[in-house]
């Protein structure tokens, strides 16, 4: 049954295994199918399966994730092991599992409720397809923005005390020569914060330890 | 020294301890007294934790008593190469070092630790728990048990907050005793009170219109206070009242509240809460700011929480400032500074007007009611002088009331015309007056830059007004404004407070333009608050020898500043309560001086409660102090048993089924960088080894194969939001097998990245997650460690190392290096952090730039051509435009 249309837009469920897991119920934004051949629980994209674990059952059956892992085969090029964390006492458990997924080429995702675990479904599916450009580098904003951005790097500057720079000495040049008297006398600007601004630009990139 | 002083330096010589005074009692003489015992001789002593200020200060004065150099504090910083710092450590002397440092070498084996006397901690309250102070007390006590440690601290309301605080802070600094030295203790109020008090306590009210702005400040903080509570049901402000919301910074108590699930409240919260904190800053601005300074102060912080039109952050604008009463604020803090020809007041006061032909504006800048006072206070002086010459001291806070009072004072005694305005006053209102036309046309070009679509009726508008400007010489009286603007700003429509200071703003432009009767003095605007001489020129009110002298509060350094000036006379214009004390010590070390002093003080008014609390907090503390030192339980240090531990290791049973293995504890390889974070003492203390050295590709490596990149939530959202964790992954996936993202989250708050409430109904590419399963997707071969604190990221980190090779120091910092100059330097984060954010400057180019250029300062010289053999012509051509573009300027024709 699988179809080519079952690897475009839906999430393959192994519902042999999970027919009773709750978080079923809440995969509203994208649609899901039967798919009992599958290795994985959730084949969430062409590449990326998604095995469940919730850490209530894995108190009971310690057992179960180590086979399910090891019963694994490299089908996927990311294998996410998806841990609903449901119960208090999570350490040990999470510690372990945070070494079992690394040692066993799993990527561990973890999430607090049902609602969360549903949504990580959702997401993986629908951003199969997208181009990591929301996580690059972006081009700058306008000068405003990147001037305020650029100047809140020092500790306790805020955006009315760039504005106050800006009024007082028209560019970040004349922010960066300006005198420690000078900036004292902008309204808002203590010892401390003059002090910070001005090492902030005297202090060298590198403090370079060997000379050779 | 007083009696009690020798008392304090005494117990402290004989026993390690950490000692806590009341500020002013003199707790830095006691600190150099002390460091003086250890001069002389083949001593070895660390001083931690002194700031610049204080270092300073100590070597002046060991010069001052003749000590010779080799003898005088040393003191290391990051420009002292290693090399030269281990020949240091091995000549021995007393040594002040930044912890960073000292950590590190420690860890490197470049200090002889078995050597060392002691250890001396200074500003005390400041070392937290697994911080690097407490890892190189770790270090120095596995190693050496003989050599003292001694804290110091003035500061006893930081051991108060949090649960056994002072317990947990002997237990970090490895000490059992602590001594409290509070200013009711009997020998310092019988040493103390044996000198005459002479104190004229002054308490000035405030005028009516100071007193209106801060009952409206008051309300707008009310307000925002109940709002925040409103949304979220587990803050719990209890008596919220007028009177303690000027001294209980409900700011901090809300963040302290909140900070367990900061990074999941919503931005409309997290906006409340910053606005408490600027309501409250401008409270204070209130009493120490003049009046033209506290306006312009009040519609910078207008300005700039302003939404641009159009700009998407206009819905999270502060809500404070669309009450009536914030209305009322800058009404009032206007009418400090000038008179609209529609106010009421208008006719009654005969200020000076200025007018572009339609609007006349009266200015009518108010006085500091305190300025008034100092005068009084100088000439009564002037009268009691016992003898000319008689030296009077002025103290104040901070440096720009410092340079204002001495304008002041100098002003005092030239002769004003009737209803002029001082000349200090003058001098400020044209200050103002130039910056409002700063801003206007920081605001125009920012509007302009942001929609020049949208709303191209009115850049359009704004270009010609602009040209119109541009021809016009500075001082020169022209009605600019067209007529439709000036409509706008006298009708009588409800404006929202953002257009009223906007009109606000265009009249102070005009007015620039046409000055009044400033004219004349205009041309050197830029001069004006830069001109002033620190050197108070010859003062004629008082006889001609007397020396009055302005100086700002500066804690340590006010000890000497009394001794040196032997004053007669002492004005605290602004309060301090550490000051009075300075001055009963003072008194009591100089009997046969007679001293008078003046406090000044704003009755009713912010600063007199703030003042009163500090004094109600500090007994407070000490009381409580007292209280947990009777009960507490500090257990033995233990010293650690190596070789049990060893053998635990040796024998895992996880390892190869029980094998021994005889490799010492195991080692991970720390990017120095990493030293700002509480992981590393962390890992020390739970037994594994670490290396400290400069990592270019990841923060911790485990193993020849694995490299972790560590982020704490903060930094997880950030670097997402910059792209730097995609270049981060995007290296560690080049050089290592088992590239890990480790997400760490804090200790004592919630382990879980989003709220459930916060969850729209479809996937929003903008959420956390989102970015995280962007991340996954993008790098399958990243890992992911998730871990509810560093405690449980050690646990972690030496799992995983159960079954791994040991990493190898000197490929470890190879990896990704392009010179040798990269292995062996270190960074200063913030410059780094500000260039990485210019334009033209990118992941792939920045490291070519901080190899080239020394500092921001040296990079803002170079011109483009410069810029170009560096990172090439179109960055350089980006860079070089943001530096030098000209922001609130007009052109000049």
């Amino acid at each position: 049954r699988r179809t080519a249309a079952g690897y475009g837009n839906t999430i393959l469920v192994n519902y042999s295994r999970q027919k009773d897991n709750p978080i079923l119920k809440l995969i509203h934004n994208v649609p899901w199918e039967h798919d009992d051949v599958i290795k994985c629980d959730f084949a969430v994209g062409k590449t990326t399966g998604v095995w469940f674990l919730s850490l209530r059952y894995h108190r009971l059956n310690p057992g179960y994730i180590h086979d399910r892992i090891g019963d694994a085969a490299r089908t996927y090029v990311l294998r996410i092991l998806l841990v609903h964390v449901d119960i208090d006492n999570f350490h040990e458990p999470l510690r372990e599992l945070n070494r079992t997924a690394i040692q066993n080429n799993f990527t561990l995702v973890l999430a607090w409720t049902k609602e969360e675990t549903a949504r990580y479904l959702e997401t993986f599916k629908v951003l199969e397809h997208t181009p990591p450009d929301m996580i690059r580098e972006k081009a700058k904003e306008d000068y405003a923005e990147t001037l305020e951005r650029c100047l809140t790097n020092i500790r306790s500057v805020n955006k009315t005390d760039v504005l106050t720079l800006r009024s007082h000495f028209h560019s970040l040049k004349g922010i960066a020569n300006a005198r420690a008297d000078q900036l004292a006398m902008c309204p808002g600007f203590g010892e401390q914060k003059v002090k910070r601004l001005q090492q902030a630009f005297v202090q060298p990139f590198i403090v370079k330890q060997k000379k050779k | 020294m007083l009696e009690f002083h020798k008392q304090i330096l005494a117990d402290l010589v004989e026993e390690d301890a950490l000692l806590i005074m009341s500020p002013g009692l003199g707790l830095f003489k006691i600190f150099t007294s002390f460091l003086d015992l250890y001069t002389k001789g083949t001593h070895f002593v660390l001083v931690l934790n002194a700031n610049q200020a204080q270092e300073g200060v100590i070597v002046e004065k060991q010069a001052a008593m003749g000590v010779p150099p080799e003898e005088q504090l040393q003191i290391i910083h990051n420009e002292t190469t290693s090399e030269s710092r281990s020949a240091m450590y091995r000549n021995g002397g007393v040594f002040s070092v930044t912890s960073r440092i000292l950590a590190v070498d420690m860890l490197l084996d470049r200090v002889p630790t078995a050597m060392i006397s002691g250890v001396v901690l200074y500003n005390a309250h400041r070392i937290r728990s697994n911080s690097l102070e407490e890892l190189i007390l770790r270090i120095y006590r596995k190693e050496n048990e003989q050599g003292f440690i001694k804290a110091f601290s003035d500061v006893p309301e930081q051991f108060t907050t949090g649960f056994a605080p002072l317990e947990n802070t002997l237990k970090t600094l490895q000490l059992r005793k602590v001594h409290l030295w509070p200013r009711f203790q009997v020998l310092v109020s019988n040493n103390l009170s044996e000198a005459s008090a002479d104190v004229v306590e002054l308490r000035q009210p405030m005028t009516e219109k100071m007193d209106t702005i801060q009952k409206a400040l008051v309300e707008c903080m009310e307000i925002t206070l109940a709002e925040v509570r409103r949304q979220n049901s587990m803050v719990d402000v209890q008596d919220f009242t007028i009177e303690n919301s000027f001294f209980r910074s409900f700011d901090m108590i809300i963040r302290r509240q909140l900070d367990p699930i900061w990074h999941r409240i919503s931005p409309a919260t997290k906006q409340l809460v910053g606005d408490l904190s600027i309501l409250r800053r401008l409270l204070s601005s209130l009493t120490t700011y003049d009046p033209v300074s506290f306006f312009y102060q009040l519609q910078m912080v207008i300005t700039s929480n302003t939404a641009k039109d159009g700009a998407p952050t206009r819905q999270y604008q502060s809500q404070w400032l669309f009450l009536d009463a914030a209305d009322k604020a800058i009404t009032t803090a206007r009418k400090r500074v000038y008179l609209k020809q529609n106010d009421p007041e208008y006719d009654q006061n005969d200020g000076p007007t200025v007018s572009d032909g339609k609007i006349r504006l009266r200015l009518v800048p108010e006085e500091l009611p305190k300025w008034n006072l100092l005068h009084d206070i100088l000439n009564e002086i002037e009268q009691d002088m016992p003898e000319e010459g008689a030296p009077v001291l002025i103290l104040v806070d901070g440096a720009r009331t410092c340079s204002q009072l001495r304008q002041y004072i100098d002003g005092i005694n030239k002769p004003t015309n009737d209803g002029e305005p001082i000349p200090i006053l003058t001098r400020l209102i044209q200050w103002f007056f130039s910056l409002q036309k700063s801003i206007y046309q920081i605001q125009q070009e920012d509007s302009a830059s942001t929609n020049t679509s949208t709303t191209g009726s009115t850049s359009s508008s704004f270009n010609k007004s602009q040209t119109q400007r541009g021809s016009a010489p500075l001082n020169k009286r022209r009605r600019v404004r067209g007529g439709s603007a000036t409509s706008a700003v006298t009708s009588s429509r409800p404006r929202s407070i953002v257009e009223t200071f906007k009109t606000d703003v265009q009249e102070a432009v005009d007015l620039l333009n046409d000055p009044g009767p400033q004219e004349g003095k205009n041309e050197n605007d830029d001069d004006i608050m830069m001109g002033e001489d620190d050197i108070l020129p010859e003062f004629n009110l008082v006889s001609p020898g007397s020396i009055i002298s302005v100086q700002t509060y500066d804690n340590d350094v006010d000890e000497e500043l009394l001794e040196d000036l032997q004053p007669r006379f002492i004005i605290m214009y602004d309060p301090n309560p550490a000051f009075i004390r300075r001055v009963e010590v003072y008194r009591a070390m100089h009997p046969e001086l007679d001293v008078r002093v003046y406090f000044m003080i704003y009755e009713n008014s912010v600063e007199e409660q703030n003042y009163l609390s500090l004094i109600r907090k500090e007994k407070e503390a000490f009381e409580r102090l007292i209280r947990e030192k009777s009960i507490m339980a500090i257990p033995m240090p233990q010293r650690a048993t190596p070789q049990q531990d060893a053998f635990a290791r040796a024998v895992s049973s996880r390892v190869a089924g029980g094998q021994l293995r005889n490799k010492g504890p195991p080692l991970v390889i720390v990017d120095m960088r990493e030293f700002r974070s509480s992981l590393p003492p962390i890992l020390y203390a739970e037994g594994l080894k670490i290396i400290p050295c400069t990592l270019q590709v990841g923060d911790y490596i485990l193993s020849p194969t694995i490299c972790v990149e560590r982020k704490s939530i903060p930094d997880l959202i950030s670097s997402l939001n910059s792209g730097r964790l995609y270049t981060q992954c995007e290296n560690m996936c080049l050089h290592y097998d088992i590239p890990i993202l480790l997400i760490e989250f804090d200790e004592n708050k919630s382990f879980s990245l989003q709220s459930l409430s916060d969850m729209k109904s479809t996937v929003q590419l903008s959420d956390l997650s989102s970015k995280l399963v962007l991340v996954t997707l993008t790098f399958p071969k990243v890992k992911i460690i998730w871990s509810s604190s560093p405690h449980e990221t050690a646990a972690i980190f030496d799992d995983l190392k159960k079954a791994e090779e040991e990493p190898e120091v000197d490929k470890a910092v190879l990896v990704g290096a392009e010179s040798t100059d990269d292995v062996n330097s270190s960074y200063n984060m913030t410059p780094q952090d500000i260039l990485r954010s210019l334009p033209g400057v990118t992941s792939k180019n920045y490291k070519l730039l901080m190899n080239d250029v020394k500092n921001l300062q040296e990079l803002f010289k170079l011109s483009v051509d410069d810029l170009k053999k560096i990172i090439g012509a179109e960055p350089a051509k980006k860079l070089y435009e943001f530096i030098h573009h000209k922001t609130g300027l007009q052109e000049q024709s």
